[in-house]
């Protein structure tokens, strides 16, 4: 079953620990490619309602109702893609002046109602950030651990989602005009969305106000994607080696899992916990403590792809120690003797961040709607199948990493 | 907001915080030493020393992989602590941050901070990621512009690095490091702040179990004034480097010698507030700068805090430099103020000090800011941003901008194009 169908809300999380209301309002639509660059240009350009010439009145609105912040952003989840609203602002309980009213109301004349000119979003402010983008495209390209990171994603996982940059997408930019991209918008906000509070109290005074100014259609469930798994396969060997005026080198090793199930998603990511989180450290020792190869060493997965990567900024000189290093490291997790001891710090490690995220704000409402609307384990889940993951099953696991890619990028200047 | 902050001077001088929020569920330790990388210039036990950059920082690492405990980073880790340590140019912190164990942790860090191994076999060990460190920051588009910044604003520092240059770590002696160790590294010149969900008369008797078996350090050791003058060395400057458009940067040398620290502290906001109103996001100045084609789209701003000096930065990504310069001239030299404008600005100040309620970082790291930066241990309250109109012209209208550097960090190939 590739959808599932839940209800709009509105949810609360109550919550006494903070001193301020945030209400994210979640526009769910159909994500595709050839949008891919619409969305950041629309999250730039969102900044006032048309009830507001001047960014400086809607500064002034936004001040005087005690609004806090007043933001937009993004996610994708497989085939639908998230449209975010947030409003935070102080509980009543704290400053009386506050009107929850007025508050939602502004929300709902900045979602509903942005500042147009000509049907269209102004064609100044389009091509302003058409142009911020192309240069920001170029910059990134300048920088060490950006270039590298992108490329590293474009050579071992190509035509996937993970691949997906802002570079490859560039040529997009310059089929927006203020029109289309309002087009785009108008579908966007013409979806039902979710919403979700984090309130001490007020449910049911904001809930008579979401209906009154967000809710728009009549249905109450709204269909949206199930999170699947693509794990990628291993087709064959590669190397490659770049050169580019860098002061650093980049060298990174990709893995991918073979005959990769749902379950060995826990153990792929307590490898990459053991290799780079702070109470395991196996990357950190032996490339920095053990063999003075780096000052930054780390490795990232993605579960859902079957795929771990280790990565090391190093000096040019230091490429093939490096690489042996790293190569022994992927062997120490066979070890199950050695990995034993820093499974279990791992472990502890991810129940003490749990107890951490009880005092964070984002992540409890992250972790809200991630959980709502079904985008994976929850934490607790997950830290329970973590549980459960034995020294063995590092070693059967490692014994499955596959070595897909080898990439270095050779920084030519030299610092003084 | 409750002020649940506490104070304990120890017998040997270093002076412990403790701020309790027991609605938290974690606990975050964190010792400051003043002494960063802006420090080159001192006297130690009757011998004056002027030393390369990168010392301060070095010590930083030095303290965290190599004190009698051990590496602080992996023994914290193993006690499931998060830990860390950073050097700014004024002050070099080691925190960490748990919920259990911390304890054990806080005794690991004191060992290492008061205890350093200082062997030649450390000593060489330590410089080698930092020369990797070295060429990350190397590859920062801003570094080369940032490092002409400070020779032009000063006559008296030869600062380029907090970090250094690799020749200077390669160079650097372990005499050397001592010195800065024994100078800098004093209770005296520290503080400790405990926050959190924690037991105080639990970790008071902790802390000052620890020191009463501590070696003293009798050394005495204390900058030298460099006596910089007000004035800035050089006007301007121009930086070739890959760029998409220019970035064009003011610096103003600010003389507050005179200022106490409360006052500091009020110029803060002030300063900030108006530099908000003039080139925030949302100002109506800002806007008509992007409508005329003179900047691309933002206008950064900061303060920097130094002993004798505040450095106040305006820069933006330009298209036309010259009129972004006398713009930004014409508002700093011919000031103007508007009631409605910052009676706005202070609303959102206060409405905004009730994220402190949310987190402890945003209670303590200001708290902390103001000790390093203008030695005034001072826990922010909401009213401390409610000053009132005529003392916010008063403060900006006593403010000196005429001593000013103006940077330009251009694209290679506009070399050619440039007529400044």
């Amino acid at each position: 079953m590739m959808y599932i169908e839940k209800k709009r809300g509105p949810y609360f999380l109550k919550n006494n620990a903070f001193g301020t209301i945030t209400i994210s309002v979640i526009f769910p639509f159909k994500y595709q490619d050839k949008n891919y660059m619409k969305i950041p240009i629309l999250l730039n350009i969102l900044n006032r309602s048309n009830n507001y010439k001047e960014k400086s009145d809607f500064k002034k609105a936004k001040i005087n109702n005690y609004i806090i912040a007043l933001n937009q952003s993004y996610e994708n989840v497989e085939n639908t893609a998230y449209f975010r609203f947030n409003l935070t602002i102080p509980n009543p309980n704290r400053i009386p002046e506050v009107s929850l009213e007025k508050a939602i109301a502004l929300l709902a004349d900045y979602i509903y109602n942005p500042f147009l000119e000509n049907n269209g979003f102004e064609e100044k402010e389009v091509q302003k950030y058409i142009d911020i983008y192309h240069k920001e495209i170029k910059e990134r390209e300048e920088l060490t651990v950006n270039y590298s990171y992108r490329r590293l994603l474009e050579i071992s996982a190509p035509k996937t989602k993970l691949s997906n940059s802002l570079k490859n997408h560039e040529y997009l930019l310059d089929e927006i005009t203020g029109q289309n991209l309002y087009k785009f918008y108008q579908t966007i906000i013409d979806s039902n969305p979710f919403v979700f509070a984090i309130t001490p109290n007020l449910e049911q005074e904001i809930t008579d106000l979401i209906n009154k100014y967000i809710y728009k259609k009549k249905e109450e469930t709204i269909k949206i994607s199930k999170i699947r798994n693509h794990f990628l396969t291993f087709k064959e060997f590669q190397a490659i080696t770049e050169e580019k005026d860098f002061f650093q080198s980049y060298l990174a090793l990709v893995y991918k899992v073979k005959d990769m199930k749902n379950k060995d998603r826990y153990t792929l990511y307590a490898i990459d916990r053991l290799l780079s989180s702070q109470s395991s450290f196996i990357l950190l020792k032996k490339m920095r403590l053990e063999n003075d190869l780096v000052y930054t060493t780390g490795s990232y997965s993605y579960g859902r792809y079957g795929y771990i990567a280790l990565t090391a900024l190093i000096n040019k000189t230091s490429k093939e120690k490096a690489l042996k290093t790293l190569k022994e490291v992927t062997e120490l997790l066979k070890d199950e003797k050695y990995i034993s001891p820093l499974l279990e710090n791992i472990k502890n490690e991810e129940r003490i961040e749990m107890i951490k995220d009880k005092d964070r704000k984002g992540t409890i409402i992250r972790n809200f709607i991630a959980d709502t609307l079904e985008w994976g384990d929850t934490d607790e889940q997950f830290y329970k199948k973590l549980c459960k993951v034995k020294p063995c099953d590092i070693n059967e696991l490692a014994n499955r990493l596959v070595l897909d890619t080898e990439y270095f990028v050779r920084g030519n200047k030299d610092a003084k | 907001m409750p002020n649940n902050l506490t104070t304990y001077v120890l017998d040997n001088g270093l002076t412990v915080y403790f701020y309790n929020d027991n609605n938290k569920h974690s606990i975050h330790a964190e010792l400051v030493t003043k002494y960063g990388g802006r420090y080159k210039d001192f006297i130690l036990d009757g011998k004056e020393y002027h030393i390369s950059d990168g010392v301060a920082h070095f010590i930083e690492h030095f303290l965290c992989e190599h004190g009698k405990a051990g590496n602080f980073l992996t023994l914290s880790g193993d006690n499931f602590i998060e830990s860390n340590a950073f050097t700014s140019l004024d002050a070099t912190r080691y925190y960490i941050d748990g919920v259990e164990n911390m304890e054990n942790a806080l005794n690991i860090m004191l060992t290492n901070i008061y205890n350093p191994l200082f062997t030649i076999e450390n000593h060489e060990k330590v410089k080698k990621a930092i020369y990797e460190e070295i060429r990350r920051s190397n590859d920062r588009k801003f570094f080369d512009f940032n490092v002409k910044f400070n020779e032009c604003l000063f006559h008296n520092s030869n600062l380029k690095s907090n970090i250094g240059t690799i020749k200077e770590i390669e160079d650097l002696k372990l005499e050397t490091v001592k010195a800065c160790y024994h100078a800098f590294y004093k209770p005296t010149n520290q503080f400790l702040i405990i926050a959190g969900n924690f037991d105080k008369e639990k970790y008071l008797k902790q802390i000052k179990d620890f020191f009463a078996n501590q070696h003293i350090n009798k050394h005495e050791g204390y900058l030298i004034d460099t006596k910089e003058p007000l004035t800035t060395k050089k006007n301007s400057f121009k930086v070739y480097k890959k760029t998409t458009d220019t970035y064009t940067s003011i610096r103003y040398k600010i003389n507050i010698k005179n200022l106490s620290p409360r006052e500091r502290l009020d110029l803060e906001s002030c300063l900030g507030n108006y530099l908000a109103i003039n080139f925030g996001y949302s100002s109506s100045l800002k806007t008509k700068l992007e409508k005329d084609n003179i900047i691309v789209e933002h206008i950064d701003c900061y303060m920097e805090f130094q002993p004798n000096f505040v450095i106040c930065s305006i820069g933006a990504m330009t298209k036309n430099e010259e009129a972004f310069v006398k713009t930004v001239q014409n508002v700093m030299n011919n000031k103007s103020f508007d009631k409605e404008l910052y009676e706005l600005e202070v609303k959102q100040s206060l409405t905004r000090f009730i994220l402190r309620y949310d987190s402890l970082q945003k209670t303590i790291i200001p708290f902390i800011d103001n000790i390093i930066y203008f030695d005034y241990p001072y826990l922010d309250e909401a009213k401390d941003f409610d000053i009132p109109f005529d003392k916010y012209k008063e403060i900006i209208s006593n403010l000196d901008f005429s001593n000013y550097t103006i940077g330009y960090l251009i694209d290679p190939k506009d070399k050619e194009d440039s007529t400044k």
